[in-house]
């Protein structure tokens, strides 16, 4: 072979690897498109932030007491106290205004600072303002504490209990509530109440 | 032959791309590593240039402390990105639980004092005083105001405050703030408070949700109306943007001894209304951004100004905040002021949720001779013409900016976020970001933020961020936090 039939030999090598691998590329390609595809997610959907797929998440479930719940409220104190924690869907109904129906709000039979309240800042703004010295203030923080699925709310009734238990109000009922809130499944609830009864129990 | 191959080259490598960019996200339809990003990491890589720290902080604090662990450190309420390190202002006891707006007495670069507003009802503290010394902290107004939100020192030596109270908000200007304790103010109206010498109404001003205080050297103010949109009625307008022009205006001097000669006693009103095509008609629904008109807001007062607000057409946004005057246009003789609108932030999980994260922007306002000049003919003031332009976007990270401060020396803005975060299935603490403002590019926007402090509790709200004269003390509010009072905390160590 001369030279110019060298060159020729070694370019269609070349061509021929090229289209070995433009072939591997295009088999590869295709299985990654189709594993790929998602038939509940549209091809060109609209942009979202990452963060907004998590919201569509359930918020987090406050657990139950590990003792069962013999209140440290009164008798006539409403029955849903001692319910067990409620069902994902009931708290995922709990953020939003619309979506709690007319029995749910009936069932709390809380003050009616509380119970008129569905927005999760409603009733942040209403722990604020309870009167620790009123008679229902237990009431609507164990109600809190035990069911709100806002763990911010749960955070400002932990608080509040505290505030009463140092200010000498119905300790004895509230211990029981921190000690239950301690196995909160929200790490910041369960370490405030902690940090509450050992305060209280120094 | 080489034909062939090239375009089945090019073809393969084509379809694997796309494949591979469908892998990587579906919903952007992009490379995950898009260009937006390079930009952010850039910001934050250039940290210490650009915004004087060693760095950001990556993501919001989902720490909540207890009440217990913040009483013995408050300074642990924040975390705040490399670089910067956090000091108690003050912790006292007696602090008003939510202060909002504040500032140094008796001037930011040799100061004693924080003077601020406690955001609360009619029967608590409204305005105290803050010994920077001690952090202790005493009463100057100690009721009748209701939702003290911005606070300012005036030009001429004198505080003024106001209340977030809807048509009901008042300003008052105080007098002498560091011996003046204890004064009482009636809880509507503008009648004489306990010591009329040192706290007065200022009804020229008029009335509406007072949150935005904007001070020009010369006594015209700029002020922003905390107003929702729908608020009284579905298509009811947001909060409006009004001007005053002193009847007199400040020319400088000593501090004035008597609340009688204080620019604010007289004045007229203007407000901003949006649209400047076919001889100023072309406003309403549909056009907030560019120029527009001042119009002038008539009346006995105290005017309620959100009735002239509707009356008027005055251009509205979703709950205008805080604002802050560009003291480096001030100085180039220019008038801009940059304020924020918080729309709403709620769990798009939820019926409710908007998805609406509000805004930071800026209004210019030509000259400082210009807009502090009087030219009104039918009706419109003709000597500046105001406009109106977004500067940041919000965004799910990024959401309901509150209050705002120029840095002084870089120029950026702060603006401490009052999203709802806390309220999202997974929590999450409001932030401090960091913007630079806009450069020379062709738009209008900020080049880039960065977090530059996130809360370590999730009851409570970052406010009143504002800078000392130097730019190097970030001090903020941690308002309604899990103490029960307040926190005050000075962030060094800003490069």
């Amino acid at each position: 072979m001369n030279a110019a039939q060298v060159i020729r030999v070694g370019v269609l090598r070349r061509n021929l690897l090229l289209l070995l691998f433009a072939c591997l590329a295009t088999f590869v390609s295709v299985i990654v498109l189709f594993r790929s595809e998602s038939p509940a997610v549209p091809a060109f959907g609209l942009a979202r932030p990452a963060r907004q797929e998590v919201t569509m998440a359930l918020p987090p479930v406050p657990q139950a007491p590990g003792t069962a719940p013999t209140s440290s409220i009164s008798a006539s104190a409403p029955t849903r106290l001692n319910s067990p924690t409620p069902a994902p869907e009931a708290y995922a109904a709990d953020l939003g205004v619309d979506q709690v129906s007319t029995t749910s709000a009936e069932a709390h039979l809380m003050p009616a600072e509380i119970s008129g309240a569905a927005d999760a800042d409603a009733r942040a703004t209403a722990i604020r303002q309870l009167d620790p010295g009123a008679a229902d203030t237990l009431i609507v923080l164990e109600q809190t504490v035990r069911n709100d699925p806002v763990a911010r709310n749960r955070l400002l009734a932990v608080n509040s209990l505290r505030l009463m238990a140092i200010a000498g109000r119905k300790v004895d009922q509230v211990r029981p509530l921190l000690q239950a809130a301690m196995a909160d499944a929200d790490a910041n609830v369960a370490t405030s109440a902690r940090d509450a009864c050992q305060e209280l129990n120094p | 032959m080489k034909r062939i191959v090239a375009l089945a080259v090019s073809a393969a490598l084509t379809v694997a791309s796309s494949a591979m960019a469908t892998n990587f996200d579906r919903h952007h339809h992009r490379n995950r590593d898009d260009f937006g990003e390079s930009v952010e990491r850039l910001a934050r890589l250039q940290a210490p240039e650009l915004f004087g720290t060693f760095g950001a902080l990556d993501d919001s604090s989902t720490q909540s402390l207890s009440a217990v662990a913040a009483d013995a450190n408050p300074a642990g309420l924040l975390k705040v990105a490399p670089g910067l390190h956090v000091r108690v202002a003050s912790a006292a006891a007696n602090l008003a639980p939510n202060i909002d707006q504040m500032f140094l007495w008796p001037n930011a670069a040799h100061p004693t004092h924080i003077i601020a507003c406690n955001e609360q009802g009619s029967g608590q503290v409204a305005v105290q005083r803050v010994n920077l010394g001690t952090g202790a902290a005493e009463n100057i107004i100690s009721s009748g105001m209701t939702s003290c939100d911005p606070a300012r020192l005036t030009p001429w030596g004198t505080v003024v405050v106001g209340e977030e109270n809807g048509v009901n908000g008042r300003v008052f200007e105080i007098l002498d703030p560091i011996h003046t304790t204890n004064v009482t103010v009636p809880a509507s109206g503008f009648g004489d408070s306990s010591d009329p010498a040192h706290v007065v109404g200022r009804p020229a001003l008029g009335q509406f949700a007072f949150e935005g205080i904007g001070i020009l050297p010369n006594g015209v103010v700029y002020l922003t109306d905390e107003n929702r949109p729908g608020t009284g009625g579905i298509g009811n307008p947001g909060g409006a943007f009004v001007k005053f022009i002193p009847t007199t205006l400040w020319t400088g001097g000593a501090a004035i001894t008597s609340l009688a000669q204080s620019p604010w006693a007289t004045g007229s009103l203007y407000g901003m209304r949006v649209g400047r095509n076919s001889n100023n008609t072309d406003v309403g629904q549909g056009n907030e951004f560019g120029r527009g008109t001042w119009l002038e807001i008539t009346g006995a007062a105290p005017v309620n100004l959100r009735a002239a607000a509707a009356s008027l057409k005055l251009t509205s946004f979703y709950r205008p905040e805080d604002m802050s005057v560009d003291q480096e246009w001030l100085a180039d003789g220019d008038v801009r002021v940059c304020g924020t609108n918080t729309g709403q932030d709620i769990p798009d999980s939820t019926p409710n949720g908007d998805n609406h994260w509000g805004e930071v922007y800026c209004v210019t306002d030509g000259t400082l001779a210009d807009a502090s000049a009087i030219s009104v003919t039918a009706g419109v003031n003709t000597a500046s013409v105001p406009e109106y332009h977004p500067l940041i976007i919000g965004n799910l990270d990024f959401a309901m900016p509150d209050n705002i401060d120029i840095q002084p020396g870089t120029g950026n803005f702060l603006v401490d976020e009052d999203g709802e975060g806390a309220i999202y299935p997974v929590p999450r603490n409001n932030d401090v970001w960091s913007c630079l403002d806009d450069g020379d590019d062709a738009d209008t926007l900020s080049d880039a933020c960065i977090r530059v402090m996130s809360l370590n509790d999730l009851t409570a709200e970052p406010t009143g961020g504002f800078f000392d004269g130097s730019g190097k003390h970030y001090y903020v509010s941690i308002q309604h936090n899990i103490t029960g009072h307040g926190v005050i905390l000075d962030v060094s160590g800003w490069r």
